[in-house]
């Protein structure tokens, strides 16, 4: 099958657009996991609620109040925000002191109280006799399409092409890819110029030494936890937008992924994270193209991308732990 | 860290004669007589040997509900074994159980019954785990995270080289549901007192030293690395068995079994739940944990409604018992067997 110029140069646009979305979903875990050392379990759960948000935005208000549906992304950012507050309250706050393992389970039954929510509701069945029973709704069901995505499926923001010397450039694609190019360079200069920012770099490094020098590095630690689900919200509305959402599913195929880009980018390396984002897309599109377009002989499966990108993620975290852009690790 | 099984206060007692005795037949690893879990073990195993008489021959479904406890048992203290005692926080567990699971499959499609169909499965499991053993370059979290991915990496990969995603039983094979419970029992009993075993030989005396402090360990002559894989091909020759196993249970088995974090992470909580690094402790967690599940699947019929229960009891363990049931219970014990104990023994 002869493969034209203008077929490379698509695929590895295409897998730049789709690595700016998967930097921008892995930034709030790099952000949480290199300030705290927890690793939130939920991270892919609070995309999906967020993506959700946008979906019911997009279909219950926005039509109504004539809004575009791309301001959704402010409201998932905010209201990840207070859910992150909510979240560190609730289960980090007791658990980041005791090890790794109990800040990882309680997050673990987070998503899974998240996932469960979304598609079926909170309604406890309750019944009072044999015969008599109620249901209690606390939080209806978040998910329109009650978990499998159909209705989800048709949320792009639109179905706009921008053609440019024969490469198409998908609007929502683009909108996501810009959006996070817009977006993380803000959380570095954030990071490295602002009082609040530094604080959250010095309690990653040393959270002792950080407290001698007199930050709080409780309100520290929440505030990363905060910004790090605000960064999952937006994610999550850009998620809405490109890609079809399945409650079910989203968070395991996202996780593993995530957690290959923020490894390989550096642990707490916002600008590395951008980059691996990038690389990790670039490396996905690329493979399935030679796998799948070039060396049709062989009938490669289907995501042998991820196959690759979890053979050099592990590849890399035993040769070099801190990533290619991270502190060297202790 | 790692609590051992109460040897501690025993330094200053004398073994008395009929422990020697016991100990001269080879049963010394029932020996500490304050810590009678493994006797009460020993006597839950005989009694659920009997359960199928219990039960009835004709009464099967009632029997197939017992053997999911089995695998979780058996699940967990494979995971006790590398995230309890040699503190290895594990993440992983998952990529042996599924690929236990797929070859499991295929062996039983060419005609092998189910025992060693379970063997070589978990050989197969040892393999992977070898396969596996440079993870060991990593820390502890980074630890975690690696293996974490590892079921990931592996579901393409059982594709390609299957060529399939869906594995199933055999049509034709209808397993005998009273052997198979016996089966999954003799798999279970063999675990827990091998590990019980395992624990009280020097491999053991090692893994909790690994488990306590790596460093110290190794300055004293430990071979940390020798011992660290000793461990996780043990453990994942366990969890590809019970992996093995529990295809007979559900039948079918599809390759997005790789993706589901539940038999990677469920393990780790039933054991954190009943007190990590504690005989008891995985045990009980796992005859827990299933039971409320079982319990809210048979309450809440016809509604997915028991997976809100164990996630809100996965967060309120995480939360409020951090430690376990096991090691909590001991430690309000020994306070009060402190509280008894006059000031002049107490000073020295």
């Amino acid at each position: 099958m002869p493969v034209g110029l203008t077929d490379i140069v698509q695929n590895i646009v295409n897998g730049l657009l789709n690595g700016g979305f998967l930097a921008l979903a892995s930034v709030g875990l790099s952000l949480i996991y290199g300030v705290q050392k927890i690793l939130n379990i939920a991270h892919g759960a609070f995309i999906v609620i967020a993506a959700f948000v946008t979906i019911d935005f997009s279909i219950l208000i926005s039509p109504v109040l004539h809004l575009d549906p791309l301001i959704s992304i402010a409201l998932d950012f905010g209201v990840l925000t207070v859910f992150g507050v909510l979240t560190y309250f609730g289960l980090i706050y007791k658990t980041e002191n005791k090890g790794f393992e109990g800040p990882l389970l309680a997050t673990f039954g987070l998503s899974i109280f998240i996932e469960y929510v979304i598609t079926n509701g909170l309604i406890f069945p309750i019944s009072i006799s044999p015969t008599q029973s109620f249901k209690l709704v606390l939080i209806p069901v978040v998910d329109p399409s009650y978990g499998n995505g159909a209705i989800a499926q048709n949320q792009a923001y639109s179905s706009n092409v921008l053609s440019l010397g024969g490469i198409s450039f998908p609007e929502p694609q683009l909108i996501a890819f810009l959006l996070a190019f817009f977006t993380i360079p803000l959380l570095h200069i954030f990071l490295t110029r602002t009082y609040y920012g530094n604080g959250i770099r010095a309690t990653a490094q040393d959270w002792e030494a950080a407290e001698f020098s007199g930050i709080d590095v409780r309100k520290t630690r929440i505030l990363s936890f905060a910004l790090g689900s605000g960064l999952a919200g937006i994610a999550g509305g850009i998620y809405a937008f490109t890609n079809s959402v399945f409650a079910t599913e989203a968070d395991v195929s996202l996780l593993p992924l995530i957690l290959a880009i923020i490894i390989l980018g550096g642990v707490g390396s916002v600008i590395g994270t951008l980059i691996a984002g990038l690389v990790v897309g670039l490396l996905i599109s690329g493979s399935n193209f030679i796998a799948l377009e070039v060396l049709t002989q062989y009938s490669f499966p289907s995501d042998i991308g991820v196959l690759l990108t979890f053979s050099i993620f592990l590849i890399v975290l035993m040769v070099r732990p801190s990533g290619f852009f991270g502190r060297a690790v202790k | 860290m790692v609590q051992s099984g109460g040897t501690d206060s025993s330094k200053t007692r004398k073994p008395d004669s009929s422990i020697k005795k016991l100990r001269m037949f080879g049963l010394g690893l029932f020996r500490s007589s304050h810590n009678i879990s493994p006797w009460i073990t020993f006597l839950g195993l005989i009694f659920a040997g009997l359960l199928p008489l219990f039960v009835g021959a004709g009464n099967q479904n009632a029997l197939s509900q017992y053997v999911i406890y089995l695998i979780w048992i058996t699940l967990a203290e494979s995971w006790n074994l590398i995230g309890g005692y040699a503190g290895l926080i594990n993440l992983g567990i998952g990529a042996f159980f599924s690929i236990g699971c797929v070859i499991s499959s295929i062996l039983l499609n060419l005609g092998v019954s189910i025992v060693p169909v379970m063997l070589i499965a978990g050989a197969v499991g040892a393999i992977l785990a070898l396969a596996l053993t440079p993870t060991f370059r990593l820390r502890s979290d980074y630890f975690a995270i690696g293996t974490l991915v590892v079921p990931f990496l592996l579901k393409p990969l059982v594709e390609f080289i299957a060529k399939k995603s869906n594995f199933d039983v055999p049509i034709g094979i209808v397993l005998n549901p009273t052997l198979f419970y016996y089966t999954g029992l003799g798999m279970c009993g063999i675990t827990i007192f091998g590990i019980l075993f395992l624990m009280r030989s020097r491999v053991g005396m090692a893994l909790r030293g690994i488990g306590d402090d790596e460093y110290a360990s190794s300055a004293l002559g430990v071979n940390v690395l020798l011992f660290k894989t000793i461990t996780l091909v043990v453990s994942g020759f366990i969890a590809s068995v019970a992996g093995a196993y529990y295809l007979g249970v559900i039948g079918a088995v599809n390759t997005t079994i790789f993706d589901n974090l539940s038999f990677s992470l469920f393990p780790a909580f039933m054991v954190i739940i009943g007190g990590i690094g504690t005989f008891e402790g995985p045990i009980l967690g796992a005859i827990l944990f299933s039971g409320v599940s079982y319990g809210a699947v048979v309450y809440f019929q016809g509604t997915s409604f028991e997976v809100l229960v164990f996630s809100v009891m996965i967060m309120f363990v995480a939360v409020v018992l951090p430690k376990g049931i096991v090691p909590t219970l001991r430690r309000s014990i020994n306070k009060r067997k402190n509280q008894r104990v006059t000031p002049e023994s107490k000073s020295d």
